[in-house]
């Protein structure tokens, strides 16, 4: 019943931060998130009902839908790349090629996943399946958060909330899926309602961070001290190898 | 088992680091941090010949003369926290040449990965110096802590001077400042 109850309520939110993205306008500005997200409750009320008319149909019906959902989540990552990463071409360029490698990882580890098994509807294979895309999903934003935090780049509350959400959901979907790929056991215990517990959480991050429209801060003054990258880099470096000869004769004395 | 641990460290990265994010995001300094820190630091260093001076082998020969344990313990003490702040500095000013480069180099059309990760890896190293500079004075044998401190003082100043070549390749070419907005 408490499991009907999370679901109910995970749907009500998701079509909460729908109508409020559409009153805020922050359709335009995130439409990749907001097509996820819609595609998400299309998802979600499509279990709910193989799940109480049709039971005997709901696995195969929860593991095809949960791949869709994977699939999409990457326009999430790639919306918060776009949008993050708008105002800094340099860094942009930089994260698009890592994502690019990382992607084309997603879909071949797929592909030879499901060509791998004679049971590719297996729960555990389809559980192993999701684990590898969902740590390959991990792997991407884990190198957008540390270019995030090394280059100090501005978020937008909405941005921040978008990335922490989805970040926090996929993180814990990680650590739950290969804990319970090792141990074996699908659908049991404890984890049975920790993630649609752990998705709600999400959910409720994202009504908070998109309930309007926020303007992302901006550096108040961008300081240009070499208009070239590689003589910046050697003006950097040269200052590092002098600090490093210097400390060198420290410890060689 | 490696597998194992490796996913479930990736998991736990992302959500410590997502959780220091929605903590509090650093503010962004671009443009606060004045462009004159070669002058800050030519009045927080000395020049060699003053620490020469200030660590002379005289003054320690004259405390050992006088042989008052509490005097020597005095001696030792403030030389070891001079030689600890000159360490620290340098390892400070190393963040705020990093900090100036990121802040120039994330706007940067033709960014490099490869040259940034290099950069960053000879800024690890030199921290890490640092740090081992910083526990050698910690643990070092009083005589040498004239030795140490000539070399912290030489390094601040080749970093000052360092600092004034780069603003003077600033000056050079014609610098951009305008607002975000």
């Amino acid at each position: 019943m408490a499991i009907i109850a999370i679901w109910w309520a995970g749907v009500f939110l998701e079509v909460l931060i729908l109508v409020r993205g559409t009153r805020a306008g922050l359709f335009s500005k995130y439409p990749g998130f907001y097509f996820y997200l819609a595609s998400v409750a299309v998802v979600e009320l499509s279990r709910l009902i193989a799940f109480r008319q049709f039971p005997n149909v709901y696995p195969l019906v929860y593991w095809n839908t949960q791949f869709v959902s994977l699939v999409v989540g990457c326009v999430v990552i790639f919306e918060v790349y776009r949008t993050g990463l708008k105002e800094f071409p340099g860094t942009a360029r930089m994260a698009r090629n890592l994502l690019a490698l990382v992607f084309a990882f997603v879909f071949s580890k797929a592909v030879l996943t499901a060509a791998d098994g004679t049971s590719w509807l297996a729960a555990l294979t389809a559980m192993k399946l999701e684990r590898d895309l969902r740590l390959v999903q991990a792997g991407a934003l884990l190198a957008l958060v540390v270019a995030f935090a090394v280059y100090k780049i501005p978020l937008s509350t909405n941005l921040k909330g978008i990335l922490l959400g989805y970040g926090l959901f996929v993180s814990m979907s990680v650590v739950q899926l290969t804990v319970m790929v090792r141990s074996g056991v699908v659908f049991q215990g404890i984890w049975k309602n920790l993630r649609p517990i752990g998705y709600l959480l999400m959910l409720c991050l994202w009504v908070v961070a998109l309930w309007s429209y926020q303007e992302a801060p901006r550096p108040a003054h961008t300081i240009t001290l070499d208009e070239d990258y590689k003589m910046l880099v050697a003006s950097t470096r040269k200052r590092f190898q002098k600090t490093r000869l210097a400390l060198g004769k420290a410890v060689r004395p | 088992m490696i597998a194992f641990y490796a996913c479930l460290g990736v998991g736990t990265t992302l959500f410590v680091l997502l959780f220091f994010l929605g903590a509090g995001q650093a503010p962004d300094d671009g443009g606060a941090e004045p462009l004159d820190l070669a002058g800050e630091r030519r009045t927080a260093s000395c020049p060699p010949e003053i620490v020469q001076r200030v660590f002379s082998p005289q003054d320690s020969e004259y405390v050992a003369r006088v042989g008052t344990p509490r005097l020597e313990r005095f001696y030792l003490g403030e030389r070891r926290r001079v030689a600890l702040g000159w360490i620290r500095r340098t390892s400070t000013e190393l963040s705020q040449v990093m900090r100036a480069h990121v802040r120039a180099a994330r706007a940067k059309q033709d960014l490099n990965a490869a040259t940034e990760a290099r950069v960053f890896l000879q800024y690890l190293r030199l921290r890490c110096l640092c740090g081992l500079l910083l526990i050698a004075a910690l643990v070092v044998r009083p005589s040498l802590l004239q030795e140490l401190a000539i070399y912290a003082s030489e390094l601040s100043r080749q970093l000052a001077s360092g600092e004034q070549g780069f603003e003077r390749v600033a000056r050079a070419v014609p610098t951009r400042v305008h607002s975000g907005t």
